[in-house]
């Protein structure tokens, strides 16, 4: 029977570049259960080597696979085209296959293929019946090409480091300013990297994942001496909170360009032992990385504390109380409103409660 | 068992005519490899490398890509059937191409048949050689190769392509001759020598080897090239195709001794190894009261003497006597081993590339080591001869052998590798991988079997 709806075309690749469709009742048949309509295997070309004495198994050298060549079968007949049509159709498929070009076949979405027609054998039953066999040899499979893909596109190492420098660049820009600026020399030195290095590029990333581990002992260290001295600034430990949530947010940029990183680099190493050594050091740098925005959300905490502990004085806050008179009566102007706002973490607008104690900063 | 997906990928580097007309220029072509041979030899002899490749990527007139030089890459794709040829990993040769060749017949065959030289054939070919490029006494060793290389048609981009191994310096050639020698300023070579060979002469006289490997002049020290450090294992019932072994009595316990002519004293310096009288020098029996003469012992030792010109230090044609007598020596046990295996284990365990493997590496060969072994065990002479007849030897084998026993254990698995060919072939059906490796026994100056 023949596969209605779904037709076989044949199309050139080189020269004349001439399309060959065969629909409905021309196109190659089968019988079900009995015959099919192409057989589209896949074998292995290798060699085995049995070594004497050894008898657990041979050796195994793979060059790669070859495809069944394909053997289609059908009819062409004056029935299904009207009177003329075989011959013409066999005439058509003749110069075809003539033409000698390479081809590409496809089935609908069933088979898809590329390769050479070696032959075309038409038998004529009758002046309107011509039933045909065709050769093909079978260069490559599209769909078993396209599947034997790795799961994600197999990238060059170019084509990562490409990737890291765009990903580190966009991240250049949304650094916040650091006491140290370690980090952008760091980021010159990727940014500069010859294309063959993507491994160094990694490297380098966990050498930026130390340098900011740095940055935040640093940070740690000047919220303890705040907390010590009891005499930083309202605005200084502000300050520090506010560089602790920027650094957290460039730690939580680099943690994603360094994951993406590392799933496109490792798909370009193919040893088991170097994918091995090379996620290892991602989870590492992974685990740095999540103990780094622990060690800030301390630093954060502490710097709240002082803050607070800056802010003792407070005041209950009594019915009709807004946060101009607050700072009117606190202060002796309303512009301080807004620092009474931010100190006492309200959203804007709200109005202060009748009865709840509200600091009072300095 | 292992299962490897060898891959071949060779690139020819062809010379074409730039804009003023001359061949500066050049293209180079990745081509596909049907079948290669890569055999690697000794040090006096070029590698070579034959490839069949496929016509549509070389069936050129064959002398368009004449002057061309070849890189063979060969390695193991990945799970993913993906191979990247990678300089440091898998470039296995780099040669000259010495015969292209394409072939058609009626049959609608089509192949390019090429033979790539390493280049050590430049040298070679440089038949006899100017008297211009011949080194000077005055001449440390990398001073002489940049001389040899500016005289040696092909050869002029090597100039600089030499690297020195297991020294700090390139030593003085002169420092190997006496001082009055070196006022004749040229090293004395024999006439219609070859420019390798006197690149060998030089490197020789200062008690070095000196070898290709790739596209750069390697100058090491005996001592330094001929170290066994954790050679790979090939072992008998596990991962070798087939074996073979020899003897070659011709050597056997026969010393060497060194001539070289000095022309300007008119005297001839002689060194022999091992010295007169030794043990290890078969010879005729001497009479009681000659046995303290020694021109009468050296008469009777058994001796292979060589001409050698140019050295008239007596301690350096001494040294070069043992570097003879223990290259000579190493060929009274050669063998041939085949395997399919692209990697090896080595002694400690760890990973060998075999396809790496050269002349003069180490490689245990263990063909019945489990025998020797067993048979060393077993407490008595009937005892260890019916075990080699229940292992299916006759009786007069197994008794010389069980006789043998304190020898056969002795007798060291370790040899050096003479030669290597690493053959590769794909076809429709499959194809074939297998490397074979020459090899002779391993003896150290000493005469000793090495340990």
């Amino acid at each position: 029977m023949a596969a209605q709806g779904k037709p076989w075309k044949f199309e050139q690749l080189a020269g004349a570049r001439l399309v060959l469709e065969l629909t409905g009742w021309s196109a190659p048949m089968g019988r079900p259960r009995q015959e099919p309509v192409v057989r589209d295997g896949v074998s292995v070309r290798k060699a085995e080597t049995y070594y004497p004495g050894n008898e657990d198994g041979p050796t195994r050298h793979i060059f790669g696979r070859k495809y069944t060549p394909w053997e289609l079968r059908g009819r062409f007949r004056d029935r299904a085209g009207g009177k003329g049509f075989a011959k013409l159709k066999t005439e058509e498929v003749k110069r075809f296959v003539s033409a000698s070009q390479q081809v590409r076949i496809s089935w609908g979405d069933i088979v898809s293929a590329q390769g050479f027609i070696d032959e075309f054998d038409p038998g004529r039953e009758s002046e309107g019946e011509v039933e045909w066999v065709m050769r093909i040899s079978i260069d490559v499979d599209l769909f078993d090409k396209k599947q034997r893909k790795p799961p994600k596109p197999l990238v060059s190492t170019e084509f990562v480091q490409k990737l890291i420098a765009q990903e580190l660049q966009s991240l250049y820009g949304a650094l916040p300013p650091m006491p140290s600026t370690d980090i952008f020399t760091a980021l010159d030195e990727i940014l500069n990297l010859p294309a063959n290095v993507a491994g160094q590029v990694l490297e380098k990333l966990d050498s930026i994942v130390s340098i900011v581990t740095g940055t935040v002992g640093q940070f740690q260290e000047a919220a303890s001496n705040l907390n010590n001295v009891e005499k930083a600034t309202f605005a200084q430990l502000n300050r520090l909170v506010n560089v602790s949530v920027q650094v957290r947010g460039t730690l939580a940029a680099l943690d994603a360009v360094y994951t993406n990183t590392t799933v496109d680099a490792a798909l370009t190493r193919d040893r088991a032992l170097e994918n091995a050594k090379f996620w290892t050091g991602q989870s590492s740098a992974a685990a740095a990385i999540r103990e780094m925005q622990s060690l800030l959300a301390g630093v954060e905490r502490s710097a709240q504390l002082a803050i607070r502990g800056r802010g003792a004085t407070s005041r209950v806050v009594r019915g009709g109380d807004t946060w101009e008179q607050i700072a009117t009566k606190h202060y002796g102007a309303p512009d301080r409103a807004n620092s009474l706002i931010d100190a006492n973490g309200v959203q804007p607008g709200a109005q202060p409660i009748a009865g709840h104690t509200v600091i009072l900063p300095p | 068992m292992p299962l490897y997906r060898p891959r071949v990928l060779a690139l020819l580097q062809v010379p074409v005519k730039s804009d003023d007309g001359d061949l500066s220029d050049s293209v180079t072509l990745p081509v596909r490899v049907q079948s290669c041979r890569l055999s690697y030899n000794d040090h006096n002899r070029a590698d070579t490398a034959t490839l069949t490749l496929d016509w549509q990527d070389a069936g050129t007139d064959p002398r368009y890509i004449a002057g061309a030089i070849g890189k063979v890459y060969i390695g193991n794709a990945d799970h993913y059937d993906v191979w990247e040829p990678d300089d440091e990993r898998d470039l296995r040769f780099i040669g000259r191409m010495s015969k292209p060749s394409r072939h058609a017949d009626e049959e609608g065959a089509m192949v390019v048949e090429v033979e790539l030289l390493d280049y050590t054939s430049f040298f070679l070919l440089a038949k006899p050689f100017a008297s211009d490029g011949v080194p000077g006494y005055d001449q440390t060793l990398d001073a002489a190769w940049r001389r040899i290389c500016e005289n040696v048609p092909g050869a002029e981009g090597l100039a600089d392509s030499i690297k020195l191994r297991g020294l700090d310096n390139f030593p003085l050639i002169g420092d190997a001759v006496a001082e009055r020698f070196r006022k004749l300023k040229k090293v004395a070579v024999n006439s219609g020598s070859d420019a390798w060979a006197i690149w060998q002469q030089c490197v020789g006289m200062c008690g070095l080897v000196s070898f290709f490997e790739l596209d750069t002049c390697i100058v090491t020290t005996v001592t330094d090239y001929y170290t066994a450090v954790d050679p790979p294992v090939l072992v008998w019932g596990r991962n070798i195709s087939s074996v073979s072994e020899e003897r070659n009595n011709d050597f056997d316990r026969k010393g060497v001794g060194i001539t070289s002519f000095d022309p300007e004293t008119g005297k001839t310096l002689e060194a022999l190894w091992p010295p007169v009288g030794d043990k290890r020098v078969k010879g005729k029996r001497v009479a009681a009261k000659k046995r303290n003469d020694a021109d009468a012992l050296r008469q009777a030792e058994k001796r292979d003497y060589f001409q050698y010109s140019g050295i008239t230090d007596p301690q350096k044609l001494l040294d070069l006597a043992k570097r003879v007598y223990e290259e000579r020596a190493r060929q009274e046990m050669t063998g041939t081993v085949r395997t399919a295996e692209m990697r090896l284990a080595t002694v400690s365990g760890s990973d060998f590339d075999l396809l790496s493997l050269r002349s003069g590496d180490v490689l245990r060969v263990e063909f019945d080591a489990e025998d020797r072994q067993t048979i060393a065990n077993l407490p008595s002479e009937q005892d260890r001869i019916d075990y080699l007849k229940g292992r299916g030897y006759s009786e007069d084998i197994a008794k010389i052998m069980a006789r043998n026993v304190g020898d056969l254990t002795e007798l060291d698995a370790s040899f050096y590798v003479k030669g290597v060919d690493i053959e590769i072939e794909s076809d429709a059906d499959g194809g074939s991988f297998s490397i074979e490796v020459q090899y002779c026994n391993r003896i150290l100056l000493s005469g000793d079997a090495a340990p």
